[in-house]
């Protein structure tokens, strides 16, 4: 069995009483690409900022490569950033605007590697504005000069510089039109594939996670109610809340839904006790108001948290 | 046919002022809205959808707009504001993508909804409001008699979502433009939205101009299809069609895009060559060339014009069979 790059344990964080992540754990192992998917306010990216410790958590630990970082002194965790980087929703909000896209892919390097001569430094960033498809000239502009695509590219680049050995791209494609997130994810695989990193994929485009993850984790409500392999997933999702995601990806053609659509929205006055997708389930059951299904492994490693999750082979109804 | 068209618009140009020069939003746009029809209008971001149905609103701003825009017949565009202010929010509405910003913060639901019957078919606030919540509950929001006390932000996107579209169905309208109706909404919410308006369509003879960057979201409601390059319609089909056998170029490449959920997984996804054009790009001819597998030389020389029957046109001097 490989040793698990990140292997997050029984995370929790809370916002005020409102938990945001609840009893969280899994692990992801080198050059994989796993997808966190679920609605706003699942919890996903509070989740991706517990793991950099962006966000403090409540409880739980977060090893990687065997450091809990959680715990690590400041200095210790600082140092640890190399090799964990991430990408945001919105490459303008993200890139500061009074530096040039040189100086804003360089400033990682000159944290990390400080022996590096400023010629040598300009070499390595042009190379990896080249990496991205950007022209190496075009360091000295500033970011409004870019469109959203490019800038999302010079995010990455910065993002890449320094080798990291996990990248969190938080919904890192959605804002950008559908022409241009193909290319984006080309790159991130490509990169990806050259330099064996491990990618965590946040996204609510079902369709877009399917072509390019290993694994997905499925997220509501602040917690992962199923883990599984992409093509046991998209073949035959499991929980109910999978299902329904799955059932309401619009699609070309359009096609009837597998599965009933949803009703409702995501609340979070349900989940002090119990299942917390109970109000929006088409199946639950008395038992599921009363106990919170803990997360259980199916056959083929699948990992689900449903009280009906045995019944699958049998339709649900 | 002899119907009058719900909405004609001929050779319709809005253009803005910018430092390079006079950016063309939208350049010369003409198009039919049947009485009923629900037309989908699809485009990358600046491709000039939004702007083309602003300026149909007559909410283009400092833009400066030609052309005609009739409205069941009537001219728009060099009419009186009185005369514009009796169709607009009454028999010509629109929705906008984001429902927080489309309601007013400090008005309770019920006020704004009545609001509109009040001042467009001068009911009493008492038959208004009576009227607002059988609205409400047509377009399914539960406990509709509670929700007219309540205020914008103590309901959920998907329910002010949906307060819109029941506040641009309280006239009965004869064309409802949805701009990205559901773009900021979750996936689960964004279907519950597509399931009403697909249940509202048709209703009462309401037409529908759902405009959006998500071919998916269009492909399930609408009748006819255009779609928008560079502030043109390079294509006009009927959705069947234009899915089943995409005749523009750039139609074609951009559905290989769209990513699926069906079909074999892909090492690597199919994507389209360069960028969108930028405002105060210059273009070529045909605006699309640049990116283009089946430019020539005449695509850089000689504007192609919307042509074709009446079912399928297309903008392209080499359009696929």
């Amino acid at each position: 069995m490989n040793i698990p790059l990140l292997q997050v344990r029984n995370l929790r964080v809370d916002f005020g009483r409102q938990a945001a992540v609840r009893d969280v754990s899994f692990d992801l192992f080198s050059a994989e690409t796993v997808a966190l998917v679920g609605e706003s306010g699942s919890g996903k990216s509070t989740l991706a900022r517990a793991i950099l410790r962006l966000v403090d958590s409540a409880q739980g630990s977060v090893e990687f490569k065997g450091l809990d970082l959680l715990r690590s002194p400041a200095s210790v965790m600082r140092a640890q950033r190399r090799d964990l980087q991430i990408v945001f929703q919105d490459p303008l909000a993200s890139l500061n605007p009074r530096m040039t896209v040189g100086d804003a892919i360089a400033e990682p390097l000159k944290i990390f590697e400080p022996q590096l001569g400023a010629s040598e430094c300009r070499q390595r960033v042009a190379a990896m504005l080249e990496r991205v498809g950007l022209s190496a000239g075009l360091a000295s502009r500033y970011p409004h000069e870019f469109s959203g695509g490019q800038c999302q590219r010079i995010s990455i680049a910065r993002a890449m510089v320094l080798h990291p050995k996990l990248l969190i791209c938080d919904e890192a494609v959605s804002s950008l039109d559908v022409s241009i997130q193909g290319q984006i994810i080309n790159l991130l695989l490509d990169l990806q594939r050259d330099a064996g990193m491990t990618l965590l994929f946040i996204s609510h485009n079902l369709a877009v996670v399917r072509q390019l993850s290993h694994r997905v984790m499925v997220m509501y409500l602040g917690k992962l109610v199923e883990i599984a392999s992409s093509d046991a997933l998209f073949a035959a999702p499991v929980h109910p809340y999978t299902r329904a995601l799955l059932a309401a990806v619009p699609q070309i053609p359009p096609v009837a839904a597998a599965a009933p659509l949803v009703e409702g929205s995501l609340s979070a006055g349900s989940v002090a006790i119990g299942c917390a997708f109970r109000d929006r389930c088409p199946y639950a059951l008395p038992l599921c108001a009363s106990s919170d299904p803990p997360l259980t492994e199916l056959d083929g490693g699948r990992r689900v948290a449903c009280h009906r999750s045995h019944e699958v082979l049998n339709p649900l109804s | 046919m002899n119907t009058v068209p719900t909405l004609s618009v001929d050779e319709l140009s809005v253009s803005f002022a910018h430092r390079t020069g006079t950016v063309e939003a939208v350049d010369g746009v003409s198009l039919r809205i049947a009485p009923a029809e629900c037309v989908g209008v699809v485009g990358e971001s600046g491709s000039g959808k939004t702007q083309l149905f602003l300026a149909v609103m007559g909410l283009a701003g400092n833009a400066s707009v030609r052309g005609s825009i009739r409205f069941e017949g009537k001219e728009l565009l060099r009419a009186a504001a009185p005369a514009i202010n009796r169709v607009r929010g009454s028999k010509l509405t629109m929705i906008f993508q984001d429902p927080m910003t489309s309601l007013t913060p400090h008005l309770s639901i019920g006020t704004q909804l009545a609001e509109v019957l009040v001042c467009h078919q001068g009911l009493s606030w008492g038959e208004a409001r009576d009227a607002a919540r059988r609205m409400l509950d047509r377009v399914r929001i539960p406990e509709p008699q509670r929700r007219l006390s309540q205020y914008p932000h103590e309901l959920s996107g998907g329910m002010r979502q949906r307060v819109m579209l029941a506040m641009s169905l309280l006239c009965e309208p004869a064309l409802v433009i949805a701009d990205e109706p559901t773009t900021a909404l979750d996936v689960t919410i964004q279907a519950q939205i597509i399931e009403l308006l697909r249940a509202m369509r048709g209703e009462a003879g309401t037409a529908l101009a759902l405009i959006s960057h998500d071919l998916a979201v269009v492909a399930g409601l609408a009748d006819r299809i255009l779609v928008m390059y560079a502030g043109r319609i390079v294509e006009d089909a009927a959705a069947a069609e234009l899915f089943r056998q995409p005749r523009h170029p750039y139609t074609a490449e951009l559905l290989k895009c769209v990513p699926s959920l069906s079909g074999p997984r892909l090492a690597r996804l199919p994507t389209l060559a360069g960028q969108p054009p930028q405002p105060g790009d210059a273009l070529q001819a045909c605006p699309f060339a640049p990116r283009c597998p089946r430019a020539a030389d005449r695509c850089r020389s000689e504007r192609p014009a919307l042509m074709g029957a009446s079912t399928g046109q297309v903008a392209c001097h080499f359009p696929l069979p």
